[in-house]
């Protein structure tokens, strides 16, 4: 309202962030009964004088691997979390759609839900009625719409909070990876959403994402953030390029390196070839050791086959308990779309928390109409269930799993069943 | 801060309701527990009051029970708005890392909570009251304003302690033990007038006590409190919501970073 055209929607000013971690609670309560002059907290470092800004009408990408500082970056710009130092501005209603279904109350429907999150965006009740329809109508959700939101589906979450947020009418919106929206022609219709806001109404776009694709053809221009240092702030073209080209080479023969320096022995699917019980931790931890394909009788393939229930294997090396833990995996379509994905998190999933120094096996049942024929590539993600930390593990080129056959499949996204887990101590 | 209530008005409201549902929705009688729990305590300390101590109300014809309802409705209200504010930034914990909604929303919507819930329960009581023929009196239209005072300090309480567990979870543990303990420091269970006269002094102090002895004189005997009771409520009220705004205020910017 009233602003010069081109003046910059979002601006982070060398914005730092350092977290305090206490040993113990009373840690802090040293700190201030001394006025400071004892230290009890490490210091823990998540941005580092990141600048960056938006344009009116501009899409910004955001790159990077887990727990470079992308979702911290994002919590601060959306005004969720105070940053250390640095200044932060951000023009007119901004909206940040951090996880699936933020908002959102299990007990209410679909259409309670939408009033419900609207209020807690700041919205009042006469605004959000005039939007309802519209809302409804993209999240297409049938008559699901007035069930209670515990009965959905997590592609059906992540379509009533897409719908809803983009239909507010924000000045900025904010999307972080963690939501993926639904199915591939769902993700489609929101992309197509989501140009046109950026381009026909100048809206501003700040996107997190993992699809390198998508990502070049939403943004103008895209940081890489690393470590809390934006390492490169370009064109989408050349940091997705010069992105890629890092995760190549690191990734090299076949063994991808994670956050924490994680080597994997991964290239394309092949079942592992001796006891996973001999696998020698080599440092990391945890580590991902193997990924394979079978079919419905737990026989290795090389490629999965389209209109066959099968079955994605990956096993995990932990040298030390972590708690309570979700496995994810998430499948790629070849131009990057997300495509399918499976959460043990979700409704009943079982949480194994292992007790360390043994090898668990992770196994996803896909449905026999989840993919279609093609080349997917497939990442996995384990992390802790309390506490909404970063993964503890994070691999984004899992493998390319291969689908083969002659029928039109559509992917969906729900595609694989809460997964099934297995130990293999290593005492056997 | 106010002006983050004001905005956030509708979304107070319609969570302090969901609130009330939602509490009891997995259960077969819903809703009906709310007023069970009460009653069961009621009950209780009817018993062992009236019955085995022979307990009764100094002014004639008010039966005891009726005495019990009027302290400790109010008192389980504000017990209430004080533990579910302190854990409260914990249990929406999920909304305050995601959405930039100000930390004392999610307080006001436990108090608001619980204050619904005293209005319904004390409601109850009144039509209890009038049907065991409790002459009604034009002093009850005052109860209201000693109630939502009580229910202020509650909230101030909420703010400070919301903050505090968040940095040292020990003090979560002290809470429902110091509540209580200052029930029976306070003329809940029985009038001040039973009081002895040494400790006067100290039970005066209590943050519960001028409320009760107002809605007790209001409800049961249709007098006006005297004057120290309106000070001292008025005191309390302003201090609780301006040191708990102070804690608050000093601490937000780290309360997300703990979460």
């Amino acid at each position: 309202m009233g602003e010069r055209v081109g003046a910059p929607a979002v601006v982070a000013d060398r914005v730092s962030k350092v977290f305090k971690l206490y040993e113990r609670p009373s840690g802090r309560l040293v700190e201030w009964l001394t006025l400071n002059q004892i230290r009890r907290h490490e210091p823990y470092t998540v941005l580092r004088e990141v600048s960056l800004e938006a344009a009116r009408g501009e899409c910004l990408g955001i790159i990077g691997r887990n727990g470079c500082g992308k979702s911290t970056l994002l919590r601060i710009l959306s005004g969720s979390l105070t940053q250390t130092s640095g200044r932060v501005s951000v023009q007119g209603r901004v909206f940040a759609l951090i996880e699936l279904s933020t908002g959102f109350n299990p007990t209410l429907t679909g259409v309670q839900n939408i009033e419900f999150a609207a209020q807690m965006l700041g919205m009042d009740r006469s605004y959000i009625r005039s939007k309802r329809d519209e809302i409804i109508e993209f999240a297409d959700l049938g008559r699901y719409i007035d069930r209670p939101l515990r009965e959905y589906s997590s592609g059906m979450r992540a379509r009533l909070s897409f719908s809803l947020f983009a239909f507010l009418e924000p000045d900025v919106l904010m999307i972080d990876e963690a939501f993926s929206v639904g199915d591939e022609a769902f993700q489609k219709k929101s992309y197509a959403l989501l140009e046109q806001m950026i381009t026909a109404e100048g809206r501003t776009v700040i996107f997190v994402s993992h699809a390198m694709h998508v990502m070049s053809r939403l943004c103008q221009r895209v940081a890489w953030l690393d470590t809390g240092l934006v390492r490169m702030l370009g064109t989408s073209e050349e940091v997705c390029d010069a992105y890629v080209e890092h995760v190549r080479r690191q990734a090299g023969r076949g063994a991808e390196v994670g956050p924490s320096g994680v080597p994997v022995m991964l290239g394309a699917f092949e079942a592992p070839t001796e006891s996973l019980d001999a696998f020698e931790p080599v440092g990391q931890d945890p580590v991902l050791i193997a990924m394979w394909v079978t079919d419905e009788k737990d026989n290795p393939v090389p490629a999965a086959a389209a209109r066959a229930t099968f079955r994605l294997y990956a096993a995990f090396h932990f040298a030390r308990p972590l708690g309570e833990l979700a496995f994810v995996v998430r499948v790629y379509s070849a131009d990057g779309w997300l495509v399918a994905h499976g959460d043990s998190s979700v409704r009943d999933g079982i949480h194994p928390h292992p007790a360390g120094g043994g090898v668990i096996v992770c196994r996803w049942q896909c449905k026999p109409i989840g993919l279609g024929p093609g080349r997917y590539r497939v990442s996995v993600e384990v992390r802790p269930i309390e506490g909404g930390g970063g993964p503890v593990l994070d691999v984004e080129e899992g493998g390319v799993l291969r689908v083969e056959g002659s029928a039109v499949v559509d992917s969906v996204y729900d595609a694989f069943l809460p997964p099934t887990f297995f130990e293999h101590p290593d005492d056997q | 801060m106010s002006a983050a209530l004001i905005k956030y008005r509708g979304f107070i409201w319609k969570r302090a309701l969901l609130d009330l549902r939602v509490r009891y929705a997995t259960t077969d009688l819903g809703i009906l527990w709310n007023i069970l729990h009460p009653l069961a305590l009621i009950g209780t300390y009817t018993f062992v009051f009236s019955f085995v101590m022979g307990a009764r109300y100094p002014s004639g014809s008010v039966p005891y029970w009726v005495f019990i309802c009027s302290g400790l409705v109010p008192w389980m209200a504000f017990s209430d708005c004080v533990t579910s504010g302190a854990t409260c930034f914990q249990v929406s914990a999920p909304y305050l890392r995601k959405l930039p909604v100000p930390e004392e929303v999610f307080i006001a919507e436990r108090a608001l909570s619980a204050t619904i819930n005293l209005a319904l329960s004390f409601a109850v009581l009144i039509a209890a009251a009038l049907i065991v023929g409790q002459p009604p009196r034009w002093h009850w239209a005052l109860i209201p304003v000693a109630l939502v005072m009580l229910q202020m300090v509650g909230f101030g309480f909420g703010l400070a302690l919301g903050t505090i567990t968040t940095f040292f979870p020990d003090v979560r543990q002290l809470i429902p033990m110091t509540l209580r303990m200052a029930m029976w420091l306070a003329p809940v269970l029985y009038p001040m007038s039973r009081v002895p006269a040494r400790v006067h002094g100290i039970v005066r102090f209590h943050p519960g006590t001028p409320f009760l002895i107002a809605v007790h004189e209001l409800f049961l005997e249709g007098k006006l409190p005297e004057n120290w009771v309106w000070w001292a409520s008025g005191a309390w009220v302003i201090g609780s919501l301006v040191v708990g705004t102070l804690v608050l205020r000093a601490l937000r910017k780290e309360i997300r970073d703990v979460l």
